[in-house]
């Protein structure tokens, strides 16, 4: 069932999403990073569940990794060499740079299995459909195709196996994929003759096409996204300034943090977790009521 | 006041001699439902694309169409969409969208609608046509009745008072046709829609038109209420005509025709049969079924069963035995524990409902697929084993459902070139099919050009190109005009006698009963009877022929008018 911030605007979704996607890519701050990681790892188990986040790390994780290592072996900057290999200096700073980058990667990959489930087609062509229309409906009419061209291709596959004797080499086998492309194009060509007869008899095309999808827009999106969007200005403005970035190279700045770092690290924590917050609310809604059986 | 009003039309496509339309003068009233009948090729597709401004095709054109009055031609672009429907013949290329309730409303949107107008536009006609369960489904996973019924709905949410059809169940299966074509009547009947519909076979839809047209080479022949069209065709003899008319309406050639009405349903037919029954024989005597009968089916069986006992395994080409086979593991079975057996110069039908596996089978017969269970066995000489589909393949041939898949060249001279190779046999053997398909004059033609008859025709020949012993065919009959139908069926009977066994997956009660020897009836993914053709539909009172259902009571041997002419006289001369 839908429920919590899956409910909202489409526009509030991205919002959000968009934000995360930002906020990761230009917080270079271990702290602030490992806050957005537990916030998206959390959101994607409460809304996708832990098996796809499980099978997400499975593509994840072993990348991260190999940054980790890549890095040090191809950036040699920094002061405190760990150990030297082939004659090159591994540094902490490089070590600690792929690590940071490999949480980054981590928590995209990670934030997408719930961007997925939440931002789904639907959304997304109406989304699309506000800025381009013209590509929104394309987009709907290919993705009718991609399984009718699918089963067309079985079928003349299936009786081209019937006819063709010669099999084998490489040669013949090109031969015969480009023979089964050109009748799969022939047939649909053909066939697509009969779809805009059909388009034509309805209309397509007279008058500026009106949109049947439609999403409201409530009072909690207005609020959803003031709070959202002054929270991304101030921790902009603030990255802007110079604070939430670790600087590693040439020298590693290990800053002390002010009072000022510790709000922004709440602030961070609140943007992150808010759609968190609202789907717990409704669950939580749910198991202490009378809906419950 | 007349709704359309055609006068004297002529049309002729570009680069074109003949004419597609000539001489047309008619009317069309509010309510009308019109039937149009005639050969592929005869201008039934081209008159209906007159009737919509929108679709009308390019050409010469002389004579006006008048809708409402009004040439046609001026209609207003946006009146035309709304007021009149167009549905095409096939239910899969009119889609466009990908979800039923995108396809549903990419009608609406295209008009303009307000979104509050589509949505009660489209709850009340999902919820008429029951189609509210399939709102969100994907397009490509209904089936193909489903898909012309979104089809219908996707013209009816614009609310247009008249509605064209195409063909609109040629590709259908018997129980989606009945169910689409009581749809249109439904609407025919209590939203007073005018309903204009092209279609090959009258059976179904002769009780809810009211005006049947007749089409030759573009002229508009005859055009006659129902009922008249149906008792003029018969009692002056119009043998032109004869193949298009409703089975029951052809036994009354049967009889003494001055004296009987020409019947259009399984209830009339009874009655002429019985009143004529009765009058042979006395009243005392009178029994419904009498025992000759009963001793003919008899004698039948225990020939059958001598037959195959002498028979059995002797000239058995391919088996398949306990065949199980599924598309994916985790569904269900699409054959369980299917075993058939093909013997030399058979003549099969295999039939059954959409979805029981019938196509699953002619394809697993193909050995193409691996079965999960059972096994597919070739017998060569006196040796029988399980065979690959490499050794396979040269011995048979197949012909999808969709015959435009056969074709991969620019012209059916190419086409025959790579089928058949060079030597002295194959060419002859080439001419001798060519002789038999009477396909020499269309050398030049691109395939895709040929009507429905002619690539159903190239397609078969192109899989006998081999010699195959075994010729399996998907639906070869499906969309065919009669005449093409009874052309294609006497190709294969001499081809089953001649040459190789031809198996038929079909839907066609007639086909099966007048040209196979053997059915097979498939039902819930398994084989539920195997065997003779008259005892099958003897036996069975819901899935017969329409001959059979009128005569069930009085000889229910009789399955075409041919076994009503013995039976007549039979009786008379008793």
């Amino acid at each position: 069932m839908i429920t919590g911030f899956n409910l909202f605007h489409p526009l509030a979704n991205l919002i959000y999403f968009l934000g995360v996607l930002l906020l990761t890519m230009m917080l270079m701050d271990p702290l602030a990073l490992v806050i957005l990681l537990i916030g998206q790892i959390s959101y994607g188990f409460i809304i996708s569940g832990h098996k796809k986040v499980f099978q997400s790390f499975r593509f994840s994780f072993p990348i991260g990794i190999l940054m980790v290592i890549i890095n040090p072996l191809i950036n040699h900057r920094g002061r405190i060499i760990l150990f030297e290999l082939f004659g090159k200096s591994i540094t902490f700073e490089a070590v600690l740079m792929g690590a940071m980058m490999a949480i980054s990667l981590i928590v995209i990959i990670t934030m997408f299995v719930s961007y997925e489930e939440i931002v789904d087609y639907h959304k997304f062509i109406f989304i699309v459909g506000r800025v381009l229309p013209k590509t929104a409906f394309l987009t709907t009419m290919t993705i009718r195709y991609i399984p009718l061209l699918k089963r067309r291709y079985e079928i003349i596959s299936f009786t081209r196996r019937m006819i063709v004797v010669t099999e084998g080499n490489l040669m013949s086998r090109i031969k015969s994929v480009n023979q089964k492309i050109l009748m799969l194009l022939g047939w649909s060509v053909e066939s697509a003759i009969t779809t805009s007869d059909s388009m034509t008899a309805r209309g397509y095309g007279l008058v500026e096409r009106s949109r049947y999808q439609s999403y409201t827009w409530q009072v909690r999106d207005s609020l959803y996204v003031t709070v959202s969007v002054v929270l991304l200005s101030i921790l902009v403005f603030f990255r802007i300034e110079g604070r939430l970035y670790m600087q590693v190279y040439p020298d590693m700045v290990v800053a002390t943090r002010d009072m000022i770092d510790y709000l922004l690290y709440g602030g961070l924590f609140a943007f992150v977790n808010i759609p968190l917050w609202i789907e717990w609310k409704e669950q939580y809604r749910w198991h202490y009521s009378g809906s419950k059986n | 006041m007349a709704l359309f009003r055609i006068q004297e039309l002529d049309f002729r496509y570009p680069n074109t001699e003949k004419y597609a339309l000539k001489d047309i003068n008619t009317q069309i009233s509010t309510g009308d439902f019109i039937v149009i009948c005639g050969a592929s090729g005869s201008g039934k597709t081209t008159l209906l694309k007159h009737l919509k401004k929108d679709l009308m095709p390019v050409g010469d054109r002389a004579g006006v169409v008048f809708y409402k009055d009004k040439p046609i031609i001026d209609m207003p672009p946006i009146e035309s969409v709304t007021q009149i429907g167009m549905v095409f013949q096939d239910p899969e290329s009119q889609i466009v969208m990908d979800t039923v309730i995108n396809e549903l409303t990419f009608s609406m949107e295209n008009i303009g609608l307000p979104r509050k107008t589509m949505k009660s536009r489209l709850a009340e006609v999902a919820t008429y046509f029951g189609v509210e369960h399939l709102l969100h489904r994907k397009v490509s996973h209904l089936s193909g009745g489903q898909k012309q019924i979104v089809n219908l709905c996707g013209v009816l949410v614009l609310q247009p008072q008249v509605l064209i059809f195409d063909e609109p169940t040629a590709q259908l299966d018997p129980i989606a046709r009945k169910e689409f074509m009581q749809m249109v009547y439904q609407l025919n009947f209590e939203m007073n829609m005018t309903i204009i519909m092209s279609e090959h076979l009258l059976d179904d839809v002769i009780t809810y038109a009211s005006r049947v047209m007749y089409m030759e080479e573009g002229h508009l022949v005859h055009d006659l209420s129902s009922r008249d069209f149906c008792e003029m065709m018969i009692k002056k003899g119009y043998e032109k005509v004869y193949p298009y008319l409703p089975e029951i309406s052809k036994i009354s050639t049967v009889f003494d025709q001055s004296s009987y009405m020409v019947p259009l349903t399984v209830k009339e037919g009874r009655a002429l049969v019985t009143s004529f029954y009765k009058k042979i024989v006395k009243e005392s005597d009178f029994d419904l079924v009498p025992d000759k009968v009963n001793s003919k089916t008899e004698k039948n069986d225990i020939n059958d069963n001598s037959e195959t006992e002498n028979d059995a395994n002797s000239d058995v080409i391919l088996e398949i035995k306990h065949a199980y086979y599924t598309y994916d593991i985790k569904e269900d079975f699409v054959l369980k524990d299917v075993s058939f057996a093909i013997k030399e110069n058979e003549f099969i039908t295999i039939m059954g409902a959409n979805g029981s596996g019938k196509s699953t089978l002619l394809k697993c017969l193909t050995g193409q697929f691996t079965l999960l269970r059972g096994g597919l066995f070739y017998h060569k000489g006196n040796t029988k084993k399980q065979v690959a589909f490499n050794q396979l393949k040269r011995d048979i041939g197949y012909v999808d459902q969709n015959t435009m898949v056969h074709f991969a060249y620019q012209s059916v001279r190419d086409e025959l070139d790579y089928a058949f190779d060079e030597r002295l046999d194959s060419k002859l053997w080439r001419d001798e099919l060519l002789g038999l398909f009477e396909l020499g004059e269309l050398m030049m033609k691109h395939p895709y050009d040929l009507s429905g008859g002619e690539q159903e025709k190239l397609a078969i020949l192109l899989a006998l190109a081999k010699r195959p012993k075994i010729l399996l065919l998907d639906e070869p009959t499906k969309g065919l005009d009669p005449i093409s139908k009874m052309k294609l069926a006497k190709i294969l009977k001499q081809i089953a006698l001649a040459h190789s066994a031809v198996i038929c997956v079909t839907h066609d009660t007639e086909f099966a009963a007048m040209y196979s020897e053997r059915t097979v009836l498939i039902f819930d993914n398994t084989i539920v009877y195997d065997g003779e053709v008259r005892a099958f539909f003897t036996e069975n009172h819901y899935f017969t022929t329409k001959i059979n259902q009128v005569m069930k009571l009085i000889d229910p041997t009789c399955m075409l008018i041919k076994d009503v002419v013995e039976w007549k006289n039979q009786l008379e001369h008793m």
